[in-house]
Parts: C-alpha cells; structure tokens; sequence
C-alpha cells in the first residue's frame, strides 16, 4: 500500500509531525523553551529605523518563484507571513514600505495585506497602490537595480531565493547604501547584506517573532528531530565503514 | 451571521488541512479513491490559476486604461504590456502553444530578450566580487583565497601558470563546498518540511490576521 521508496520519507514526515505535536502539547502545558537569538531577524528593527532616520522608504521582496511552484511556495508565503511583520513596524514608524512581487496570483494579496498594516497603525493614508511593484517573470532583478537607482531605498529585505537575480538585486542595493536583510542564496548575500539568515534559521522566523507557545513548540520538536537525524546520520556512516552495505537499502526502502 | 461563520478562519484551515493532508497522504500511499480525489483537486488549482491569471489581466488592463487617462509616466509601456498580452493570447488560444505564430513568438522573441537582459547582471556581479574580495577580517581572507583558487580553476591559464590549479579547485568544490552545503540542505529541508507541516494543519497564521 505504501508507495515503494518512499517508506523511509514517510518516517521522517511522521517523525516530524509527532515530535511538533508533543512539543506544542508540551508547550501548551506551560513548558515553553526559550529560542536562540536570531540577529538577522532582530535587525528588521534597526534597519526600518535606519530608513526612517535617513527619509527613505524600505523596499521587500519574497522569492523569485511562482506561488504554485513545487517546493518553493513554502518559502515564498512565509516570506509574506515576514512581509506582515515588516508591513505593521514601517506603518508605525511612518516609513513607507514598497514590495516587488513577481506573481500576478499573490498581488491581490500583497495589496491588502500592505493597506491593512497601514490602516490598523492609523496612517491609513501612508499606503498607495504603486508601493506594489509588479516585476513579472525575469525582469525582477533588473527592474529593481533601476529602482534602486532611483529611489535609493534604507533598508531592503529579501525574504526568498531570488535566483540568479540575487547578486544583481543585493549589489544594486549595496551600492546605493541600503541596509540589507536577506536569505536565499547565501554565498552572494554573504557579500553584499549586513545579515543573512541561514538554513532553517528562516523558517524559525514566525515563531521567534510572535513568541508564541504553539509555534516555539513547534520548532522545539523540529531541533528534536534534527538530533535524531544527525544520530541517523552518524550510525549510518558508521554502520557503512564496518562493511554493512544493506545500510543505504534501509535509507532506500 | 452565516457569512460571517463561512468566513471564519477555521473554516479556511479545515479546508486546507484537508487537501493538503490529502496530496500528502498520496505521495506516500497508494488509494485509488484517494488519488482519484487528489487528481480532482489538482485540476481545480489549475482552474482556480487560470481564473486568478484573468481577473490579473482584467486588473492590469483597468489600471492601465485608469493610467493612460491621467497621462501618468510610463502609460506608453502599459499600453504596450496590454496588446502584447493580447497577441500572445491570441496566438495561445486559437492556434494553441505548440503553434508556429506562439512558437515563434516565445522562441524568438521572449527567450532572445529575456537572455539578453540576463546578461545585463554581469556587471553587477563584478562589482559583487570586487565587495567580497576586500581582505577586511579572517574571514573574508579565506573567502577572497577560496574565490581566488576557484577563479583559476575554471579560467584554462589557472592551469598553464599552474598544473595543481585543477586539482586544488577540484578539491575545495568537493569536500568543504559539498559538505557544508549537504548540511545546509539537510537542515534546510529538514525546516521547510517542519514549516509546510505546520502550515497545512493551520499552526502557522496567515500575515493579515496577526
């Protein structure tokens, strides 16, 4: 019944989701474990500041992907989930907050979410409609070099794998002096952003910022299983330089 | 009151619990009821795409008429990005995506300008290099060594100034660059999986309703 070779991910998954049960169950009960500082996240704060010190907006972009994308949508949606954070602090410390998006699907969504943050923080009027940049397909990274240019943005934040536009978004943006935040390709950002999130660092990024006990559960139960992976991991390199070889069949089932 | 409880949240998590426990739950198991359900499902995002891809192009063309009566910059470009959308749907629709007029469209003149302008980003690329390779910390030291060696691996003189160029730059992308980039993947995938799980079973809340 079970899909052949794929036994061992369904493990995993499984293993994933009881581990983030039992955590937030845990969590729920009061037990809730403290999260490591996270500094890139921490610097959302000094960079809109930074912007509204110098009289500049903040500009935000999510991954260069599709939302119906296989894997990515998940990074690409908890890039907005980010975008909301980022949207309420710059509606609240008077700085205007442009965003690129590349998919026509989530513009809609984009739009609302920006016009809401700015109307629950009562500067209803801070919002317009061309603080939406539509940058469809591949034109993204040279569009916003030219924007940069322009505008000369504080703070840009890339929540998302922008490809090959990475470099070409980050450097512009460095070279007209913006405070950068980003995660995705790390080499490149490494470079040119004052912090990069690295690995799953980024998607800790909603439970570290709400605090709350479900998701800081959530993630407790993720670390748990990172351990259990690395035991995993270590046996079975382990196991291999003894000379069992069934060792990758049982990873393989 | 009964518009008020179809909208309610958990309504919304119900519904994409379900479905995403679902697609889930056939990549894993084979069902014939439930793949035939998870085929369904998949045809309806496509038509739910296609729908929202229409409502964009109706959006676009409204905002671009509202544009052009105003005269506000940039009207002409808009004006452009409407016809242009409608010949290539012209050309997709009537005589589909394989025909010669979409073909030759997509072919030669989509991918040409799109490769042109992907070259543009050479420059910004240099100037990314020229960023990184200033020998401020430790750090940027073995980056600026590493970035080196690399450079002339792949440059075909690495190997005439040097016939150890190659194997070092070989080495570097084989051991410390494959290694710590498995371990970064890993810990990656290992989040993105914890995350979509979170998310499908309605942990996670959606930016607007903080």
């Amino acid at each position: 019944m079970i899909t052949t070779g794929r036994i061992f991910d369904l493990v995993i998954i499984l293993i994933v989701f009881g581990f983030t049960v039992y955590f937030i169950w845990r969590a729920r009960r009061g037990r809730v474990s403290q999260l490591v500082k996270l500094p890139a996240v921490d610097a959302f704060e000094e960079g809109v500041g930074r912007a509204v010190e110098m009289g500049r907006p903040v500009h935000y972009t999510t991954a260069m992907v599709d939302i119906g994308q296989r894997t990515e949508w998940v990074e690409k949606v908890l890039g907005y989930y980010i975008m909301g954070y980022v949207a309420q602090m710059c509606a609240s410390r008077r700085a205007q907050l442009y965003v690129s998006e590349r998919d026509a699907l989530t513009l809609g969504y984009v739009k609302e979410t920006l016009r809401s943050a700015y109307e629950r923080a009562g500067w209803p009027d801070g919002f317009n409609e061309n603080m939406v940049l539509w940058h469809p397909w591949t034109t993204q990274p040279f569009a916003l070099a030219n924007w940069f240019q322009q505008v000369k943005p504080g703070a840009n934040f890339m929540m998302g794998n922008l490809l090959f536009g990475t470099v070409i978004v980050a450097e512009a943006a460095a070279l007209e002096g913006a405070f950068q935040i980003a995660y995705g390709d790390t080499p490149f950002l490494v470079a040119t952003c004052e912090y990069v999130m690295i690995a799953d660092e980024y998607y800790a990024t909603s439970a570290y910022i709400t605090k709350k006990p479900l998701l800081v559960g959530a993630i407790t139960g993720n670390d748990y299983v990172k351990m259990l992976l690395l035991l995993v991991l270590i046996a079975s390199v382990a196991l291999l330089n003894l000379g069992i070889k069934d060792v990758l069949k049982w990873l393989a089932i | 009151m009964a518009l008020a409880t179809l909208r309610s949240r958990e309504i919304v998590v119900i519904i994409l619990a379900f479905c995403g426990l679902a697609v889930l739950a056939d990549y894993f198991v084979r069902i014939p009821v439930l793949r035939t359900a998870v085929d369904e499902l998949k045809v309806w995002a496509v038509l739910i795409a296609a729908f929202a891809t229409g409502v964009g192009f109706f959006g676009y063309a409204r905002r671009t008429i509202i544009k052009t009566r105003a005269r506000e910059p940039g009207w002409p470009v808009l004006i452009y990005g409407v016809i242009l959308a409608i010949v290539m749907s012209y050309f997709g629709i009537f005589y589909g995506v394989e025909g010669t007029g979409y073909s030759w469209l997509f072919n030669y003149v989509l991918q040409s300008v799109r490769t042109a302008t992907v070259a543009l980003g050479t420059p910004f690329i240099f100037s990314a290099a020229l960023r990184a390779f200033r020998a401020r910390n430790l750090d940027a030291v073995l980056f600026l060594i590493a970035g080196v060696l690399l450079m002339l691996y792949n440059a075909p003189i690495g190997e005439v100034i040097w016939s150890g160029f190659p194997v070092v730059g070989q080495w570097i992308l084989d051991v410390p660059q494959t290694s710590v980039n498995r371990a970064l993947m890993i810990l990656t995938g290992l989040g993105l999986a914890a995350y979509g799980i979170r998310y499908i079973v309605g942990f996670e809340e959606m930016a607007a309703e903080r």
